[in-house]
């Protein structure tokens, strides 16, 4: 029994602890810059607004609103590349927020040659499911179907009568905590994958130098896929599944 | 032998399979016709008469003795099967022999019969008894006459009833099989060109016989009807038709010898596939004359009656009105079109369906008058070109009175239809675009990157949860097993009872007691052997434990120790002496050296 206050005890402690260390980024001097930039906004001053709102993010913070506001301004600053960057980095941290999905529609439907592939139908369904959560959205829901199926078997073991419906409860759990997890790799895959051409045109090359035969053309505001490489020259994948390459100046990554 | 069986299931599947067709085709129409093998007979030959039943076999032959001229008398019947494209066909045929009795014009039939529930009633025949003898229309029975070709023995002949006829105008077809005595299945329908010809399928063939040329000949006819699409010289045909021909070879050697009854019903035969081809017909499609042509003419052709119906004939606004327009007679159905109704102001008119069924194409088309002031389904008109007259003609029924109420729904009609009309007015609502404001509040500012799956305190609380799990999945198993295992349980327990039995003695060692002291010294170390090696503790001596420590790899002087103690314990408890307490002292921590060393020790 003792042990069983002692472990209590220990679990709390930690959880403050954890709660303590996310209110500690909750830092007076970023809220304030923040509302003052909006004031900038406000006053169409677009430029300075950019300026001082990247000037957070080196800083090293980051929230949904700011992006989204970012997005904004270069939006309004007619650097659509930027905005849409700025969107799909901000749909990262508010997957559902109507007003970010409307803004981030309307700047993509701004995008002069927009490739949307469709996905098979069974990959949408999981991408559908997921798109609405953000990564800590899954790593949570991952840590709670762990923390139950970790509860259930030990109440299996006490509670003798619940024995018989364990297996099913673990079996289905396990299978959410199966899905979840593919949900998860997939999201954290794509970090650093992803990018936004920033450039209003980058002919994509079949071989990294500039004098190789163009393969097709990306237009300002596209997503690609990145591969990791060295040098100047990166290997790009358009949602189509066409491969090529283009200098690391010509994007983003989200 | 194998071969007999085989033939006796052959002959058991073929009555299997008749017995079943006959049944069966109770239930399907039967035919009944009649036909005779010539129609001029000289006085003291004879005619043969054959009423053909097709549809089934089981018709008995009817009472047929009377005829007027003629003596009759029955034969015998005859049946037979034929598989076409597959679909099967019986057919009974009551044959009769007519010998006339005076010269004359005499007509055989209608042969009435009645079987069953249903009554069946054949075509007519005229038969010519001549009184000198007849030289044409004879079959050629006689020997000497030269054997037929080939070519003779099976064709196929095309005829049309006229080569000459209107556009559109129906002309019956028939497409003939002439077979003499020669043994032939699988016919396949016929095929045959049609350019500038509409044709309808053809119908299930009609099987009798015909003498053809003196030649009497088993016919199988295909019907169908035909009709021009195009004025004009046309060709219609040749109609091909696919069968085989079986051929039989007379076997040799079967189970009886040569004279094999089954020889002639199974003897061997080889099948040749045959393809016949039928004359050609030159046809000549005559245009529709242009003089007298109504305004609305829409292309029937044929010989036809109109009638219209309408129901029901009182109704309120906005109730439905059938219009029933029947069409019926002899010609061209498919070309006949629904008939428009007149006036349509005042209805409001759904597309027609129609039927066709034999000589009768029925249109229902649903009208609904829209008002109460409508007295009348407007007349109906309907034109068609009549070949045999070569004049169009056009027939007007109607009008038909109805009687129409005002709707009590009337209120609710009018909303809809001012919804209806004050809808267009509402221009389309164009909306701005542009994108949405700015947030005010920074929201969860955070760190960049500071991902809770990064996040190494939550990682640990996993972590801790896991090693908990396993903490309290491990003690369970070890409660169980200590509640199930007593071997397991007893060496988990030795050293605590050990330590225990330790800190007795030792109480009795500061008191001096020595007795008591020896007493739980040697009780002690009983169960804790005991424990220790699954052995009932009341019974361990110094001998036992030689016999059991030995094998265990155990050292040698710390077994003289336990010896020793078991010595010092004997000694105390049944000669009492007096022993120095550092006697007891140094039991005491024999004792407590062999229990660690026996504990650290893997047995």
């Amino acid at each position: 029994m003792k042990k069983i206050s002692l472990i209590f005890i220990v679990f709390t402690g930690l959880f403050f602890t954890v709660n303590l260390c996310f209110s500690e980024s909750d830092a007076l001097g970023p809220k304030q810059i923040f509302s003052e930039v909006n004031a900038l906004y406000g006053q169409a001053k677009y430029g300075e607004a950019i300026n001082k709102y990247e000037e957070l993010i080196v800083r090293g913070f980051e929230s949904g609103n700011l992006y989204y506001n970012l997005g904004n301004c270069y939006f309004k600053a007619n650097q659509l590349g930027k905005a849409i960057l700025n969107y799909e980095r901000a749909r990262r941290l508010m997957p559902r927020d109507s007003d970010l999905r409307s803004n981030y529609e309307y700047a993509r439907s701004s995008v002069k040659r927009d490739i949307i592939h469709r996905l098979p139908f069974y990959e949408r369904i999981v991408y559908n499911i997921t798109e609405n959560l953000t990564i800590d959205g899954v790593t949570v829901s991952l840590s709670v179907v762990y923390i139950f199926i970790i509860l259930t078997i030990i109440a299996a073991i006490y509670l003798k009568p619940f024995k018989k419906y364990a297996n099913f409860i673990v079996l289905v759990l396990i299978i959410t905590f199966i899905l979840c997890s593919i949900a998860f790799r997939n999201k954290i895959n794509l970090l650093n994958r992803e990018a936004i051409i920033t450039v209003e045109n980058v002919e994509v090359k079949f071989e990294p130098s500039e004098k190789a035969t163009t393969h097709f053309t990306l237009y300002e505001g596209m997503k690609v896929y990145v591969f990791p490489s060295n040098g100047d020259w990166c290997k790009v994948e358009r949602p189509d599944g066409k491969i090529g390459w283009i200098k690391k100046s010509s994007f983003d990554l989200i | 032998m194998k071969k007999y069986a085989l033939n006796l299931i052959f002959v058991f599947m073929t009555t299997a399979a008749i017995l079943l067709n006959a049944y069966s085709c109770f239930a399907k129409d039967i035919a009944f016709q009649s036909s005779v093998d010539k129609n001029r007979v000289s006085l003291g030959d004879d005619i043969i008469l054959s009423l053909t039943f097709t549809g089934t076999q089981s018709i008995p032959a009817p009472d047929f003795t009377n005829v007027e001229g003629f003596h009759a008398k029955y034969i015998g019947p005859s049946t037979m099967v034929s598989i076409i494209n597959g679909s099967m066909s019986a057919s009974i045929t009551h044959k009769y022999v007519l010998i006339p009795l005076k010269a004359g014009k005499f007509q055989v039939g209608p042969v009435t019969f009645k079987y069953g529930s249903d009554t069946y009633a054949s075509n007519i025949l005229t038969v010519e008894v001549v009184e000198g003898p007849v030289s044409d229309n004879r079959p050629i029975r006689t020997a000497g006459v030269p054997p037929l070709k080939f070519e003779d023995k099976i064709f196929v002949v095309m005829e049309p009833q006229r080569t000459q006829a209107y556009l559109n105008e129906t002309i019956p077809l028939k497409i003939k099989l002439y077979v003499n005595k020669l043994p032939v299945r699988d016919i396949q329908l016929p095929q045959f060109a049609h350019d500038g010809f509409s044709t309808e399928a053809l119908d299930r063939p009609r099987q009798y016989e015909e003498i053809r040329q003196g030649i009497l000949y088993d016919v199988l006819e295909f019907d169908t009807v035909i009709f021009g699409t195009r004025p004009g010289i046309s060709n219609l045909g040749p109609a091909e038709l696919d069968c085989v021909l079986l051929e039989k070879q007379r076997r040799t050697g079967g189970i009886f010898g040569d004279d094999d009854p089954f020889d002639d019903f199974f003897g061997k035969y080889t099948a040749y596939p045959l393809h016949l081809k039928s004359n050609q017909v030159s046809m000549t499609i005559l245009p529709l004359p242009e003089e007298g042509k109504p305004q609305n003419f829409s292309g029937a052709v044929g010989s036809f009656d109109f009638n219209l119906e309408a129901d029901p004939k009182y109704v309120k606004a906005g109730d439905p009105v059938t219009v029933k327009m029947i069409v019926r007679g002899d010609g061209n159905l498919n070309t006949v079109t629904t008939p428009n109704i007149g006036s349509q102001d005042n209805f409001k008119v759904y597309d027609p369906q129609f039927k066709q069924e034999g000589n009768t194409k029925t249109f229902e088309q649903v009208v609904i008058p829209k008002i109460e002031t409508v007295t009348e389904i407007p007349a109906v008109s309907f034109n068609f070109f009549d070949p045999a007259k070569k004049q169009y003609v056009t027939i007007t029924k109607g009008p038909i009175p109805i009687k129409v109420e005002k709707s009590t729904e009337r209120e609710g009609l009018k909303i809809v239809e001012a919804d209806a009309i004050s809808r267009p007015l509402v221009k389309k609502e164009t909306l701005g675009r542009d994108i949405i404001y700015i947030k005010e509040l920074p929201g969860n500012l955070r760190k960049k990157d500071a991902y809770l799956y990064k996040n190494k305190l939550f990682l640990l609380l996993q972590s801790i949860l896991l090693l908990c799990f396993i903490i309290i999945v491990t003690l369970n198993k070890r409660r169980e097993r200590l509640k199930t295992d007593i071997r397991y349980a007893r060496r988990i327990r030795a050293p605590k009872e050990a330590r225990n039995g330790l800190k007795e003695s030792k109480k009795y060692l500061s008191q001096g007691k020595i007795q008591n002291f020896y007493d739980t010294i040697f009780g002690t170390l009983q169960k804790y052997l005991g424990d220790k090696f699954h052995l009932p503790s009341a019974g361990i001596t110094a001998n036992i434990i030689d016999e059991v420590l030995k094998n265990k790899n155990i050292d040698e002087r710390v077994l003289d120790e336990l010896r020793s103690i078991f010595n010092e314990c004997d000694v105390a408890r049944y000669a009492p002496t007096e022993v120095s307490v550092e006697k007891m002292q140094n039991t005491f921590l024999k004792l407590e050296r062999i229990i660690d060393y026996l504990e650290r020790q893997k047995l």
